[in-house]
């Protein structure tokens, strides 16, 4: 982990449990219903990002820009946290 | 989306920002909390996507994520993101242990190479703990801590997932399944949990003890999977390995980027690898067992009290007080006059305490004689104990001496690991229950584990306020009264659940392990008399 990376962190760490607290075994059940659910284009970025591809292959990939697939990963996110919420009350 | 959360991402997962722009971004986190949990949110949600992408989650996966590196295109993440999509429920639901504890241990590894705030709280005390530990330090030989480390564990206390960053000394944990690892620094471990470990670089054995086979030790390139009993590991920075199975059997792995097995061996008895990740090799070389970790020496300390702790306890009326300095005929002497003695069946050592060894289940100690707790106005049971493992074992069981001896109107003891049982795991449990049975009645727990191989000093007795167990002098769990009035002689065993056989071994609880001092009463104790018990214990001779 480069200094960056430990400085960032140390500025997060007290949003870190909170954030993860609610998270159960439920909640990681829910996310598997929330992924099926996703469209397929939210799908393959979110594939990609844990594929690890670089955001500019799948750009070039998906015929957009670097940004735009930055803009895709972060809807993805979101519409499977507003999912989680509504599966796990 | 906020194009300043995007380039903070896009750093975060190791893009090109210059110095300027990342320190914007630092000092954007660093004020605005919306943008900071909005970072959070993200990456909480990229943890918990790979905890759940991988049926088999693998340790290279987490070191990429912790390590800033790209993932491995050579996994088929795809291909198990699809899977765990498509997979059935109850397919799913094998993934969920382990996802929790990537998920976790992504959460838990995100921030911890700082050295603590000054004035921070020093590491938990012996008897503090959460639910997350995964084990407890039994010894720490001049161990010091590399300042950047997210834990460091005293002698006693609790380990939790996370890493451990060694500078120097020697570490022994007690994980909760019995295995007993010790760490030499310097050295780089990552605890996953009490099943797995990750050890960066230095030197590390294990002893695993039957019903833990399985323990597995990943290193960068390669992994050991302990088979039962005894191996040491040397990893050195740049990832060679070197392995030695002193006893039992052993699995040795080359892995390739992806953390996939790209050959492997086993072998059994005494022999040693060399493990060479870059080039994919193993091969056996010359045993030389003075190159790694000794095995940890755990010799249970003495039970050495304040001279005044016999006059204390007589002083606070007991109907019953065993001291195991002596015995006669084989039942060790009531230091209360006209009570009986306890009978030792089946050979247990005396030593000034009782000592249970391990292989002969048919040790304990019976009243000569019963005693009625009286339940109606409060009874208390007093005792040292240690154990030599997390192991389910019973220190004090009472039951009617009219019935079988499964029937337990009471009992004391250490709880061990295992999933058949609904009791805390590695806890201090105490029971009261009337009318005596199988089932039922009042139960409480420490909230802490115990630590294997030191004394606890032990009180659980039942007052108007209900059922109360101390630890070390503090008051660690309490239970409502079993409403049941009622009470009746009752026989006593010491170091086993029950004084009838039983071909399951769940079901004697037997002690492996010393007791010391027992004391029994027929009132409840106050709480400033079970403080200063506990802090009779000789100076220098406490847990640290």
């Amino acid at each position: 982990m480069d200094g960056f990376r430990e400085e960032l962190a140390r500025a997060v760490e007290a949003d870190l449990e909170p954030a993860a607290a609610p998270y159960r075994t439920e909640t990681i059940e829910a996310l598997l219903h929330c992924i099926e659910r996703l469209p397929d284009k939210l799908k393959r970025v979110v594939r990609a990002g844990l594929g690890g591809d670089k955001s500019a292959d799948l750009a070039d990939e998906l015929g957009t820009s670097v940004g735009a697939v930055y803009n895709l990963h972060y809807r993805a996110n979101k519409l499977l946290r507003t999912c989680l919420q509504k599966e796990i009350g | 989306m906020d194009p300043d959360l995007h380039d903070l991402l896009a750093a975060w997962a190791g893009g090109d920002l210059d110095a300027d722009r990342r320190a914007a971004l630092l000092r954007r986190v660093a004020a605005d909390d919306g943008f900071r949990r909005a970072f959070v949110a993200e990456t909480q949600m990229l943890s918990m996507l790979k905890a759940v992408q991988s049926a088999e989650p693998r340790w290279p996966l987490l070191e990429d994520e912790l390590g800033g590196g790209p993932p491995s295109a050579s996994a088929s993440l795809e291909d198990r993101v699809l899977r765990a999509i498509d997979a059935p429920p109850g397919r799913r639901s094998a993934v969920w242990p382990w996802a929790l504890v990537v998920s976790a241990l992504v959460v838990a590894m995100l921030v911890p190479r700082q050295a603590p705030p000054p004035g921070a709280r020093p590491p938990a005390e012996p008897t503090s703990d959460a639910p997350a530990s995964v084990g407890v330090v039994l010894k720490a030989d001049g161990v010091r801590y590399e300042e950047s480390a997210g834990q460091r564990p005293t002698e006693g206390g609790p380990l939790r997932p996370g890493p451990l960053r060694l500078r120097a000394g020697q570490l022994t944990i007690n994980f909760v399944n019995g295995v007993v690892l010790s760490l030499q620094g310097p050295a780089e471990l990552d605890v996953a949990s009490a099943d797995r470990v990750f050890c960066r670089r230095g030197k590390l054995r294990t002893r695993v003890p039957p019903g833990a086979e399985g323990f597995t030790v990943v290193a960068p390139g390669s992994a050991v999977v302990d088979l039962g009993t005894e191996f040491a590991l040397n990893v050195a920075a740049d990832g060679k390995a070197e392995v030695m199975v002193f006893e039992g059997r052993a699995a040795v792995s080359v892995l390739n980027a992806a953390g996939h097995t790209l050959s492997s061996e086993e072998r059994q008895g005494r022999a040693a690898l060399e493990i060479d990740p870059s080039a994919g090799r193993i091969r056996d070389v010359a045993a030389e067992p003075e190159r790694f970790v000794p095995a940890a020496a755990l010799v249970p300390p003495a039970l050495v009290l304040d001279p005044s702790y016999p006059a204390d306890v007589v002083a606070a009326r007991p109907w019953g007080y065993w001291r195991f300095a002596a015995w006669a005929g084989g039942v060790v002497p009531n230091e209360v006059a006209g009570r009986p003695g306890l009978r030792t069946v089946g050979g247990v050592g005396l030593d000034g305490t009782a000592v249970f060894v391990a292989g002969r289940p048919g040790q304990y100690l019976l009243l000569d004689g019963a005693w009625a707790p009286p339940r109606a106005t409060g009874y208390a049971v007093e005792v040292w104990a240690l154990s030599q493992g997390f192991q389910h074992s019973s220190l004090v069981a009472l039951s009617p001496a009219d019935s079988d001896s499964d029937r337990h109107a009471a009992l004391l003891e250490f709880t061990g690991r295992s999933r058949a049982l609904l009791h805390e795991e590695c806890a201090i449990r105490c029971l009261d229950r009337w009318p005596a049975g199988k089932n039922g009645g009042a139960n409480a727990f420490s909230s802490a584990m115990y630590t294997p191989n030191h004394w606890h000093h032990l009180v659980a007795q039942l007052g108007p306020a209900g059922l109360e167990l101390y630890v070390d002098g503090k008051l660690a769990g309490t239970a409502p009264p079993c409403p049941a009035p009622g009470t009746g002689p009752c026989r006593m065993v010491l170091g086993r659940m029950k004084d009838q056989p039983d071909a399951d071994p769940r079901q004697i609880r037997s002690l492996v392990g010393r007791l010391g001092e027992l004391a029994v009463y027929d009132h409840p104790l106050p709480p400033e008399t079970i403080r200063r018990h506990a802090a009779l214990r000789a100076a220098g001779a406490a847990p640290k």
